[in-house]
């Protein structure tokens, strides 16, 4: 069973240099900001991905619809290469992305009905295959009067839902939605969530979701990965992740997560210190500066990814199953 | 709770924004604080917990107008004030933390000159004195190298420690009343882990009232003693930060509770929501402006505001259907 | 503070597009502005309806008149009716500006893009263009064109063109960097656009508006051009009436008739206000962060 996107490897440096250094080979000094990153979506299957600042979330997600490119690392869509060896012309037919900040990703001189029909102008899309800007408000819950307003003209919530009606279009097998939370009332986050997962369920569609809100992935993620200053340290079955965290950056993010619930306050922090700055990534192990069990040798050898259990992986020297 | 530290009485605020009736943000909102409490007001968007912050520290919008109630702070009421006197009493009584540690300092000139600035309130102290407070202040709010950091300007600072710093640049100008808005929103999760474990640690040696003001459940579970949950610009409950988790009594309230993924305790792959939006505050509606999307709203709450229900000493709700 | 963003949360803001003619007729320099370049343009348009005498018609037994009712603004050394070569004049300042200043914004606005948007490589080709161009200072360069090729109508367009693109050019270029990596650009090339449709659809209309704001202020810089040359004998050639010619003519003859001169400098400063005025009220209906103060 092949995955429907496969990352393998894959890095992403920004390059630093401008000017004629640019033109030195190698292409000058460059900021690592992702490395070595393995990750498998399937079909019909909800990812979530879960990183604080630095982590290099929203690279990833730019990465895999080739709005970044990578530097290192095999990246396949359907079974085919896409990136530097392979176009995305099909990964751009199939998969969707939905950007943190809905208003910002709508092009504020066309009208929401413009935009919702461009999908189809773009990909040549046959007049018979296509839906109108009504039925696809529709499909989001949203009347179809709102075709005609400008993407400044629409509340927050009213926007995301137009992009995500946007990357429905063209029925695509993948969305990557970032942070789709952001900024969205506890009452009404469901909605925008409950629509994207229920869309597993109407069209298989598989949904990686970019959050750092654990609370709301537990619930609806299959499985999770999480990032750290541009390494992924652990990924597996939601579920058993949260039951038993293999890695000590999984555990303090969990214990850190504020809880409502004022029986369960905390008495003393799981975590120290700052998340250092990307451009001064600690050596060996990128955690080890903050890591409760931190050895000697965590300074100074990198680890590697390891398959503790089918679908558990952790990048951790000292990490066990317990 | 007569002769609290402050006291906030019918507080009524309106917006004029163009023709056509006022937007009614605040109506008829009351609090009190205490010393050596921490106070959570939470609201969702609309629901005028920003307006009440910036009632609080009398920073609103020119546009808003104060239509009845009042702000008294130990005893003295806000409205009295000219607005030189109101100046004074920012920063010596009550003083501000704000949502985005980034705009909270000017870009420009270094942290430490902006701490000592902080404090030109305080009579006493000579400049050098400030500093060596400054300092001190900087290094009790966790920032390691304390001294270092008063070099620095404020974007060489991670946003944790800028907003550590603003905590610092509020308490040195020693406040009776502090208040936070939205104090964490803008932190990744461990960062505001360790906010919230500062400010818990600081209510024991802080000799003031806290008033935190935030849509986040979880950071009221984390620090509050009492609660004020808002919606439409009313306290629809205010009650003991246990009863409002554990025992509400205001449909809005269990509801919220209910929709915070961190308080479902079986896996719901289903998110719980509130169907609806809040009302349109200009003008407000007649009846309870949660009726509409209320699951317990009869005919009498469409058409009467509800009264406030005292269900114990501690508690209270807006409502018609709960019972005293 | 979050408050204003709680207040607007339910409901959307209102259409922009209308309100900022509203802004810009509600501004009394604006709406100054537009009466004066909308009569110009009428003058320019209309001149030979409105015009009583043919310009170049020569009169010599009627020269140096002073104001009459027969000649509004009298005659001028060879008696030709000089109103109606202000009004003539009009058309030549105009076309001439706004043929230059249009065609600048064309080449600029798609130079700009292409920058901006474009491989590294191929920006900074463009920049060292524009960096190049715009080192020589105007009116030398002018004269060396005029040197080369001639003087005339033809030349003083080219000059003005050359001289104008570089700024123009620069200035789309920084808002399409700017915008490059804005969010909706971003959403565009996820969902597959050409590079084509981006720049045409989406960047063009958002970076447009700057744009027309510094052409409408560089128009009565290419009137003064024009005028300036045309004085020196470089640029209109007699005897098509241009502003520059009639202030020459009326030099000249200053003491048989001062009312020339006046006749001359009167359109010249009107113009030149009337577009700036226009110009800046532009750039204010256009601002979206000043339409706050004004919507009150």
């Amino acid at each position: 069973m092949s995955a429907l996107f496969a990352l393998q490897g894959v890095s992403v440096d920004l390059p630093l240099a401008s000017g004629l250094a640019a033109l030195l080979p190698g292409g000058g000094p460059r900021l690592n900001l992702l490395e070595d990153i393995s990750l498998e979506i399937g079909s019909s299957e909800i990812v979530g991905l879960v990183g604080e600042s630095g982590s290099g979330k929203t690279t990833l997600a730019r990465a895999m619809l080739g709005l970044t490119p990578i530097s290192g690392g095999t990246m396949q869509f359907q079974g085919k290469a896409v990136g530097p060896r392979g176009s995305f012309t099909a990964l751009r037919r199939h998969a969707a992305m939905a950007f943190q900040d809905p208003v910002a990703s709508l092009s504020p001189r066309m009208r929401v009905g413009a935009l919702l029909t461009e999908p189809y102008a773009i990909h040549a899309i046959p007049k018979a295959e296509r839906r109108s800007a009504a039925d696809l408000l529709a499909e989001v819950g949203l009347s179809a009067q709102l075709a005609s307003r400008y993407p400044g003209e629409l509340s927050g919530g009213q926007a995301r839902r137009v992009c995500v009606a946007r990357a429905l279009a063209l029925q695509p097998a993948l969305m990557v939605a970032d942070e789709p939370t952001a900024g969205l009332d506890v009452s009404v986050q469901g909605e925008v969530l409950n629509l994207m997962t229920g869309l597993r369920a109407s069209l298989g569609l598989s949904l990686l979701i970019i959050s750092h809100n654990l609370a709301m992935l537990r619930h609806v993620s299959d499985r999770i990965a999480i990032l750290y200053l541009g390494r992924m340290v652990e990924q597996g079955p939601t579920a058993a992740v949260f039951a038993a965290p293999l890695h000590p950056y999984t555990r303090s993010l969990i214990a850190s997560e504020p809880q409502p619930d004022p029986r369960r306050r905390r008495a003393d922090l799981a975590i120290r210190g700052e998340i250092p700055s990307v451009l001064q990534r600690p050596k060996g192990c990128v955690f080890h500066t903050r890591c409760p069990i931190a050895a000697d040798f965590c300074a100074t050898t990198k680890p590697e990814m390891r398959q503790l259990a089918p679908g558990r992986l952790v990048r951790c020297h000292l990490a066990q199953l317990t | 709770m007569s002769g609290g530290l402050l006291e906030v009485e019918a507080l009524s605020v309106a917006y004029q924004r163009g023709p056509g009736p006022a937007v009614e943000a605040l109506r008829g909102v009351s609090l009190s604080a205490q010393t050596g409490e921490v106070v959570g007001i939470v609201g969702e968007s609309g629901s005028g917990k920003s307006t009440l912050a910036a009632a609080l520290i009398g920073l609103m919008a020119p546009a808003a107008q104060v239509t009845g109630g009042s702000i008294r702070l130990r005893g003295m009421d806000l409205a009295d004030l000219s607005a030189d006197q109101m100046r004074a009493l920012r920063g010596r009584e009550i003083a501000m933390v704000f949502q985005d540690p980034m705009t909270s300092f000017n870009p420009v000139i270094p942290l430490g000159q902006q701490l000592v600035d902080y404090q030109h309130n305080l009579q006493g102290p000579s400049r050098a004195q400030k500093r060596q407070r400054a300092v001190a202040m900087l290094a009790r709010v966790g920032i390691s190298d304390a001294v270092a950091c008063m070099g620095r300007f404020p974007h060489e600072l991670s946003g944790g420690m800028r907003q550590r710093a603003a905590v610092a640049a509020a308490l040195l100008m020693t406040p009776s009343v502090l208040v936070a808005d939205e104090p964490t929103t803008a932190l990744d999760v461990t960062m505001e882990a360790q906010v919230l474990h500062l400010l818990r640690e600081l209510r024991r040696d802080y000799h003031g009232a806290i008033i935190v003001v935030t849509h986040h459940l979880g950071v009221i579970g984390e620090l509050c003693d009492r609660v004020y949950v808002m919606y439409a610009g009313q306290v629809v409950e205010q009650a003991l930060v246990d009863d409002i988790y554990h025992a509400p009594r205001h449909p809005y309230t269990a509801a919220l509770i209910a929709c915070d993924p961190g308080s479902l305790a079986r896996l719901t792959p289903v998110l719980p929501t509130i169907p609806g939006r809040p009302p349109d505050l200009a003008p407000p509606p007649k009846g309870c402006a949660f009726a509409p999307r209320c699951g317990l709203a009869m005919d009498l709450c469409r058409t009467t505001p509800p009264p406030r229900v005292q269900v114990s000493p501690t508690q209270s709700a807006l409502c018609h259907r709960v019972q005293g | 503070m979050s408050f204003v963003a709680e207040l607007t949360e339910a409901e959307p803001s209102p259409p922009r597009g209308p309100s900022a003619l509203r802004a810009l007729l509600a501004d009394p320099m604006g709406l100054f502005g537009l009466i004066v370049v909308a009569g110009f343009l009428a003058m320019a348009l209309l001149a030979p309806w409105v015009a009583p005498y043919d310009p170049v018609k020569i009169d010599v037994m009627h020269k140096f008149l002073p104001p009459t009712l027969a000649h509004w603004a009298g005659t001028d050394q060879l008696g030709r009716d000089t109103l109606s070569r202000i009004i003539w004049g009009a058309r030549t300042a105009l076309s001439i500006a706004l043929l230059a200043t249009g065609m600048a914004g064309v080449v600029g606005l798609l130079l700009g893009m292409v920058a901006g948007f474009g491989p590294r490589w191929l920006d900074g080709v463009l920049v060292l263009l524009f960096d190049s161009l715009s080192s020589l200072p105007m009116i030398l360069f002018a004269l060396a064109v005029i040197t080369v090729i001639g003087p005339g109508t033809g030349t003083l367009i080219l000059v003005v063109v050359l001289i104008s693109i570089p700024g123009y050019a620069r200035l789309i270029r920084a808002q399409t960097l700017a915008l490059k990596g804005a969010d909706y650009i971003l959403a565009e090339r996820a969902m597959g656009a050409s590079a084509a449709r981006i720049i045409l659809a989406h960047l063009m209309p958002n970076v447009v508006g700057p744009l027309v704001i510094v052409v409408s202020m560089d128009i009565p810089v290419v009137i003064m051009l024009e005028a300036g040359l045309s004085y020196l004998n470089l640029g209109v050639r007699p005897p098509t009436p241009s502003w520059g010619n009639i202030l020459y003519d009326g030099y000249t003859s200053l003491r048989s008739s001062p009312t020339i001169v006046i006749a001359a400098g009167v359109p010249l400063v009107l113009s030149t206000l009337g577009f700036t005025f226009l110009g800046e009220g532009l750039r204010d209906a256009l601002d979206p962060t000043l339409q706050v103060r004004v919507r009150r």
